[in-house]
């Protein structure tokens, strides 16, 4: 099968959402995940992975339901979870090979923790003699290892593609396994983002200040840091014309996607959100959409000074007539539930918003008491809405200045298999 | 939609034999290439294309953050630079955000996490945790820092898919140009190798070369429309992108049916440049599949294996060939660059000649 072929992207090919899988702090299963946001607590706990006293203390949402398995990555013991999951929501058959599934996975550091062992060793000579067993922890280093392990066992034979983008990572793979489908090189992907938490990057967070002290506050004027996370979060997409041939059971239709870059610095990032903006606007040209049309905004809100700050300046222009009018959408931010999950979080903040738009729930914002805009940031638990409630906004950002935007809506009624 | 054809209009590249595309021809017409060796450990002597910590003095008096910059970032920032610079691109007025930058690379930024893995947590307090180079362990370090350098507003991604990396940049870049997303892309691969790599990768001889290389292939490519708009000559034009198809399957199979996707005929190809670390094997795989007067060539005989690079570079051995030939390559329009992807894949970029250069 040859794809490609000089295409322009079809967007009369229309793309849908059949199927979830989530690993996280609330637990395993995307239901598990969705009950605990709705009910507005948090998964945050103090770290478990190792002494976190040397560092002042502080939370983690750690999967702590799951225990670690000596000599086995974390990163795929959460990626497997998350897939049994997902191939049974969707109902998608695993036992035979098809070369037209694709798998587009996004993480930050993969395999990192169990790396370490093999950076230390190997910083200076003399260095140990190679082995299997070491030569196996680089492999599965390699930051491509969790996309070929999850096609192995999906059974998917057709495009594999890694994306290495930090926080957008997983919302990039969901924009590219888009542009899989709609130029036809699959026909179903599997798209999402893995990533397990490490000391490593604990400690990079940690020495740039940018953690938090006691709790992940997006858009509050308290906010002081994020917290980080882990987890494995899947989506299953495909063509709707396939979807509907086979009677699944369809989620929500992924109508836009834009990314952009601040170019401005590669670790602040572009203070007025004019990146951001960017990437916004592209998703919706791409969704044939107006900001009138979007009903929530599942924003990246990391609880940083800076990002929430820029993410606000962001939709203060683009949906400036709306709030002009007191019409602004609702906003939540999700870290403060699960965390910053880094190579998931995009797909982890695409998956809880086609819950909402499925169940007609706003998803709230845990530990806000003082919102830095006088908008209508969702507090407390879910909020049933009777307001319209399709079409969702999801928005991330990333060191190396990279911005993301997905436009995800219901199918009018009827248009359901 | 849009029928606008793609041009790549600059080209850079930083490998082993120094910097720029020259450097790439030089060792294309050397024949097989010496590479130096290292030791390892147990006594062994490892071949490598080694480039090592780059000094590209044009580079550090374009940005003055230059010197911040981790050797993997440097790569693609110094292959950009030249992309750029020959392009002409940075000359028109105006925004740039309708220009970005995707890139590809199978290890990103492994030396930089190495780097920063030295910290200790001793006594209570964690020592020698550096910002500075956290920042490096990114594998979308160099993406960004070219964004950055170079205010490129556009789209940018940087995908970690093994051997096929830069090609699957190509494939996205391709989709985002054709339907008028960007206007121009900086498109190509990045790799770095430390000593990890040396010691400890898992060698498959049917699809890997034996000689590492690090470096990076960039490529400008962009919208005709956008050029022509900017006052850019034709003449100076390196190539038109036809397209890049990806398909599964056995190399034999596979080639056909990538040109007939794209609308090209096998008998208007005149070089096919294969990733495969043996010529003898791509005769024995493709041979038959092939007319005669096709030069069939495996770039990594004389370049190396850059992994995630890959793409990158052969892009600009085969837009070298075609602008030391002057007349196509072999006398025909055509010329196609193979990456192998993840599983089954293979990527085919197809360019041809720009009539009127």
């Amino acid at each position: 099968m040859t794809v490609g072929a000089g295409q322009v992207p079809a967007t009369d090919v229309r793309v849908v959402v059949t199927g979830l899988g989530m690993v996280s702090a609330a637990g395993t299963g995307a239901s598990t995940a969705w009950s605990l946001v709705q009910e507005g607590r948090t998964g945050l706990r103090p770290v478990r992975l190792f002494d976190a006293e040397p560092y002042g203390g502080a939370l983690a949402g750690e999967a702590v339901h799951l225990e670690r398995i000596e000599g086995t990555d974390r990163s795929l013991q959460l990626l497997a979870l998350a897939a049994d999951e997902l191939l049974e929501d969707a109902g998608w058959d695993a036992s035979s090979p098809d070369p037209r599934l694709g798998v587009v996975l996004g993480t930050s550091q993969g395999a990192i923790e169990d790396a370490r062992g093999i950076h230390r060793d190997f910083l200076r000579p003399p260095y140990p003699d190679s082995s299997d067993e070491l030569e196996g922890i680089f492999e599965r280093y390699r930051p491509g290892y969790g996309t070929e392990y999850l096609a192995r066992r999906l059974g998917a034979e057709g495009p594999r593609a890694t994306v290495g983008m930090v926080c957008v990572s997983s919302s990039v793979s969901i924009i590219h396994g888009v542009d899989l489908l709609r130029r036809g090189a699959a026909t179903r992907v599997v798209a999402g983002g893995f990533e397990s938490f490490s000391q490593f990057v604990f400690t990079g967070f940690h020495c740039i200040g940018a953690l938090a002290a006691d709790a992940l506050r997006p858009f509050d004027d308290a906010r002081d840091g994020t917290v980080l996370g882990e987890g494995a979060v899947l989506l299953a997409i495909e063509t709707l014309d396939h979807a509907r041939e086979r009677g699944a059971n369809i989620y929500a239709e992924v109508v836009g996607g834009g990314i952009s870059a601040d170019a401005f610095h590669m670790t602040a990032p572009d203070p007025e959100g004019r990146g951001l903006e960017r990437a916004v606007r592209q998703a919706l040209q791409d969704a044939s959409m107006g900001p009138a049309d979007i009903d929530y905004i599942c924003a990246h809100g990391t609880g940083t000074v800076f990002n929430d700050g820029m993410e606000c300046k962001a939709f203060g222009r683009i949906f400036a007539e709306l709030a002009e009018d007191g019409r602004m959408p609702p906003i939540s931010g999700l870290k403060s539930v699960f965390g910053h999950t880094l190579g998931a979080a995009g797909a982890l903040d695409a998956l809880i918003s086609v819950l909402a738009l499925r169940d007609g729930v706003l998803p709230p914002t845990v530990a806000h008491e003082t919102p830095i805009e006088d908008w209508d940031f969702v507090r407390g638990q879910g909020r049933q809405t009777d307001a319209r409630l399709e079409v969702a906004l999801s928005t991330n950002s990333a060191f190396g200045g990279n911005n993301s935007a997905l436009v995800l809506r219901t199918l009018p009624e009827g248009a359901s298999a | 939609m849009t029928g606008e054809r793609l041009l790549v209009t600059g080209i850079g590249a930083v490998t082993w034999n120094g910097l720029g595309v020259e450097a790439v021809g030089r060792a294309l017409n050397g024949g097989a290439a010496t590479f130096p060796s290292e030791e390892t450990s147990e006594g062994q002597s490892v071949p490598i294309g080694r480039v090592g910590r780059l000094r590209d003095t044009d580079a550090a008096s374009f940005y003055p953050r230059w010197g911040q910059l981790d050797t993997y970032s440097r790569y693609g920032f110094s292959a950009a630079r030249m992309a750029l610079e020959e392009s002409g691109i940075l000359a028109q007025e105006g925004g740039r955000d309708r220009i970005g930058v995707l890139l590809g690379t199978a290890f990103g930024c492994i030396e930089e996490n190495q780097r920063f893995d030295r910290y200790e947590v001793e006594d209570g307090v964690v020592r020698g945790a550096s910002p500075l180079v956290f920042k490096g362990t990114v594998d979308n370090a160099p993406a960004g820092w070219i964004a950055v350098a170079w205010k490129l507003q556009g789209p940018n991604a940087t995908f970690v898919s093994g051997d096929g990396a830069a090609l699957e940049a190509l494939w996205s870049a391709e989709g985002l140009l054709r339907a008028n997303r960007a206007e121009a892309l900086v498109v190509g691969g990045v790799e770095r190798f430390v000593d990890l790599h040396l010691r400890l990768r898992r060698r498959d001889a049917s699809r890997q070369g034996e000689t590492l290389s690090e470096g990076s292939g960039v490529a400008i490519v962009e919208r005709e429309d956008a050029f022509l708009r900017r006052g850019g000559d034709l003449a100076e034009v390196r190539a038109e992108l036809v397209g890049v198809a990806r398909t599964t399957g056995q190399l034999g199979d596979a080639l056909p049916s990538a040109l007939k996707g794209l609308g090209v005929s096998l008998g208007d190809v005149g070089l096919v440049s294969v990733a495969s670390p043996s010529e003898d094997e791509l005769l024995s795989e493709l041979g038959n599949a092939l007319p005669e007067r096709v030069e069939l060539v495996a770039d990594k005989v004389r370049l190396g294996e850059f992994h995630g690079a890959w793409g990158g570079v052969a892009l600009c051995a085969a837009l070298y060939r075609l602008g030391a030939s002057g007349a196509g390559w072999n006398g025909r329009p055509h010329a196609v660059v193979h990456a192998f992807g993840e599983g089954r894949e293979n990527f085919f970029a197809v360019l041809r000649e720009v009539s009127g250069r």
